[in-house]
């Protein structure tokens, strides 16, 4: 809405200037007529402001909100220098789904791996009993089902995700870099690793949940449809199936508490979390400590590109 | 509705034969006299207590009750007008059978001792009102027994006195699936306390003539429910109870004795969620399994299943022991009719596994987590034993060195400042 706010006294100049022109422009006709003619001008331009403001798009208006809000925050924190856009879109809401889904597997099936635990009770209660929180874990199951296969799509149509596939595989770089990160650490050299894109931290996180996704859905997918699977398999492999769904779901949750947690939340740069997740953007400053590679790769990207654009000008 | 009615007409009946009744017995003489005393509303007689005792007989009473055709002179035998304190009227000069049965019996022998607490005769069946126990106004007739028994049963003085069993034990029998089918729907058919305790030959359950000692259990349940004492013969615990091992089950093990309700009720110890704690309640004793070479962890390896787990937050569709195993009928794995043997597996958990074929037969059910037993899941085990540790070992230490790191980092540049 403050975009419209802002319009008003645009709104009003505009007006003021069509009165002088009309004033002057009517000055040698005779009063009465002039005063007609004015009027009959003034509503006709007003309609057409209302009506070209109304034309400006929603896309436009979001535009517009996002370079003002661009703008208070370059005044406001000017170390953080430019946004880059680090998650787009279709990365964000991949995400989202994922980490709701694991939220709810995880609250209604940790209950069934430890029901001694003393929160497991009530857990189970607040979904109105074991039958629901079983229905709920489904629902858990079928969204990141989901997730997995929106992102293979995405990983195989997508630009974005290409690249971003190729550059998550891991490199010999990456043991270098964890192991000077280490030293890092331990005060041996003062020297941080310098990261691409994605350091090894990352990668680890992502090939965790691609290894726990493989897991989890196969073996889950057994238990799932039991009877249909005993058509196939003796009941020792679905024996096997409950046992390594019930471990890896422990692994799952720890790396993700331990691991991923501390990387984004409990981590002092961090704390208490980013809304990187939310509107995918990384600052300047940030991009420098964590990615630096990253950035120099687009700064020389362009570099070029303004560069052409001189050449062809 | 109808049995009032019904009852009002019988009354009506018996008053109108009396009124009209030459036809009935002549008062004799003797009877006659007694009555120009004892017809007397008023007359009573000082107890040496204090209060007072109505010797009053209401003679139509007298007259609809068995004995009414007799006379008073044939129980009161030493009765002449005027008289003192009579003799005791001996009930077993008519009734030899019930004298003799009363005499084995627990209230007899402490009666026989001078034990005045105890029921005699008169305590159940009453003095001049004896009716039949067919007659619904009989204080023995099948629906009135069981408050006449309590009387006495539900007195605490007398419970502390004899070390019988409490108040809450006989208040279990009014919320029992018997008690209630007496007091709610007054089923004739339903259990009182003497189609199981006994009547005149009354004994506690710990001796062996009684009809609720455990071995005579079976047969006690099965005079009603004598469909279940069949298939019972024929279980495995059947069988051991008829040998004379007295740690089978009877009826009494598994579904309670006073206490008994139906299995729907989350109380009984045969509701669906109580099964395992009531079957392990024997099958995970070290000396019973040892003994008769069963295997073991039964009961451990269920509650780590996802049936055992999802019966234990209340899933009852879950499969419980009697699911699987059966209950009344239960027979050991190895006899083919066992709906838990090898070839009968696909069945059994086809109940609720629709798709289920012979593929469920080839694993454990109780699947007990060793190399020998169940080697694959196992080794899942292990290898996820190990690689959770590893990797836990490996996040925390990153994680810390990490936090360190940043301390370290800080105090320096403290240092820094400072000089």
């Amino acid at each position: 809405m403050r975009v419209d706010e802002k319009r008003e006294p645009l709104q009003e100049i505009i007006e003021k200037e069509i009165e002088a022109a009309l004033a002057e422009e009517t000055a040698h006709l005779d009063p009465e007529k002039a005063a007609e003619l004015r009027e009959k001008i003034r509503r006709r331009v007003r309609e057409e402001m209302e009506r070209e403001i109304r034309l400006r798009t929603a896309a436009e208006r979001r535009e517009e909100e996002r370079r003002r809000r661009e703008e208070r925050r370059r005044e406001k924190r000017h170390e953080e220098g430019e946004m880059f856009q680090r998650f787009n879109r279709n990365f964000r809401f991949q995400h989202i789904v994922m980490f709701t889904s694991v939220i709810l597997l995880i609250i209604t099936g940790m209950p069934i791996k430890f029901p001694n635990f003393i929160l497991s009770r009530f857990v189970v209660a607040m979904w109105g009993g074991i039958g629901n929180s079983t229905i709920v874990h489904r629902i858990g199951a079928g969204m990141l089902i989901y997730f997995m296969v929106h992102h293979l799509f995405y990983t195989i149509l997508s630009r974005d995700g290409r690249r971003d596939f190729m550059l998550l595989i891991p490199m010999p770089k990456d043991v270098r870099d964890a192991a000077r990160n280490i030293r890092y650490f331990l005060g041996r050299t003062t020297e941080k690793p310098r990261f691409g894109r994605f350091s090894y931290i990352e990668k680890f996180d992502y090939w965790a949940v691609y290894w726990g996704c493989v897991i989890m859905i196969g073996s889950g997918a057994l238990l799932w449809g039991e009877s249909i699977a005993l058509k196939f398999f003796p009941k020792f492999v679905l024996d096997i199936a409950h046992e390594a769904h019930s471990d890896e779901a422990l692994l799952a949750t720890l790396a993700i508490v331990i691991w991923h947690f501390y990387n984004v939340h409990f981590n002092p740069d961090r704390f208490p979390g980013t809304l990187m997740w939310w509107h995918g953007q990384i600052s300047e400053h940030e991009m420098k400590d964590h990615h630096p590679l990253e950035y120099e790769e687009i700064m020389a990207k362009r570099a070029k590109q303004e560069a052409a654009e001189v050449i062809n000008r | 509705m109808k049995r009032m009615r019904m009852l009002a007409l019988a009354v009506l009946a018996a008053a109108v034969l009396l009124a009209a009744a030459p036809a009935g017995p002549a008062p004799t003489a003797a009877f006659k006299e007694c009555l120009e005393c004892h017809g007397d509303k008023s007359i009573e007689k000082a107890l040496p207590g204090g209060g007072t005792l109505s010797l009053y007989v209401d003679e139509k009473a007298y007259r609809g009750t068995v004995h009414g055709k007799g006379a008073c002179t044939t129980c009161h035998s030493d009765a002449k007008a005027p008289h003192g304190k009579l003799a005791k009227v001996s009930c077993g000069t008519c009734h030899p059978d019930a004298e003799k049965s009363y005499a084995g019996s627990t209230h007899g022998k402490g009666y026989a001792k001078g034990n005045r607490d105890v029921a005699s005769c008169a305590s159940c069946h009453g003095k001049h009102e004896i009716r039949k126990a067919q007659d619904p106004a009989s204080r023995t007739f099948h629906l009135n027994i069981a408050a006449v028994c309590l009387a006495c049963h539900k007195d605490r003085a007398i419970e502390d006195k004899y070390g019988l069993p409490g108040q809450k034990v006989m208040e279990a029998y009014e919320k029992s699936v018997h008690g209630m089918a007496l007091k709610k729907s007054g089923l004739m058919g339903t259990a009182v306390c003497p189609d199981c305790h006994g009547n005149h030959a009354i004994l506690p359950g710990d001796q062996p003539r009684s009809a609720t000692h455990r071995q005579n259990i079976p047969t006690l349940c099965g005079k009603c429910h004598s469909g279940i004492l069949e298939q019972y013969e024929a279980s495995v615990h059947g069988k051991g109870m008829r040998a004379g091992i007295a740690e089978s089950p009877v009826c009494t093990d598994c579904h309670g004795e006073h206490t008994i309700t139906k299995i729907s009720d989350p109380a009984s110890p045969v509701f669906a969620k109580n099964i395992p704690k009531t079957c392990s309640a024997c099958h995970e004793k070290e000396g019973i399994s040892s003994r008769y070479a069963l295997p073991k962890k039964r009961f451990a390896t269920y509650m780590e299943s996802f049936h055992g787990i999802a019966l234990e937050y209340g899933m009852t569709k879950a499969a419980n022991c009697a699911s699987c195993h059966g209950f009344h009928g239960i027979l050991p794995s190895s006899d083919p009719a066992s709906p838990v043997n090898k070839a009968n597996l696909p069945r059994t958990c086809g109940k609720c596994h629709p798709n289920a074929g012979p593929n469920f037969a080839k694993g454990a059910v109780h699947v007990e987590v060793t190399a020998q037993k169940a080697m694959g899941v196992f080794a899942v085990r292990v290898f996820y034993t190990i690689f959770i540790s590893a990797l836990v070992i490996l996040f925390v230490l990153h994680v810390g060195l990490d936090l360190i790191g940043r301390w370290r980092r800080r105090e320096r540049a403290e240092e820094a400042r400072k000089e």
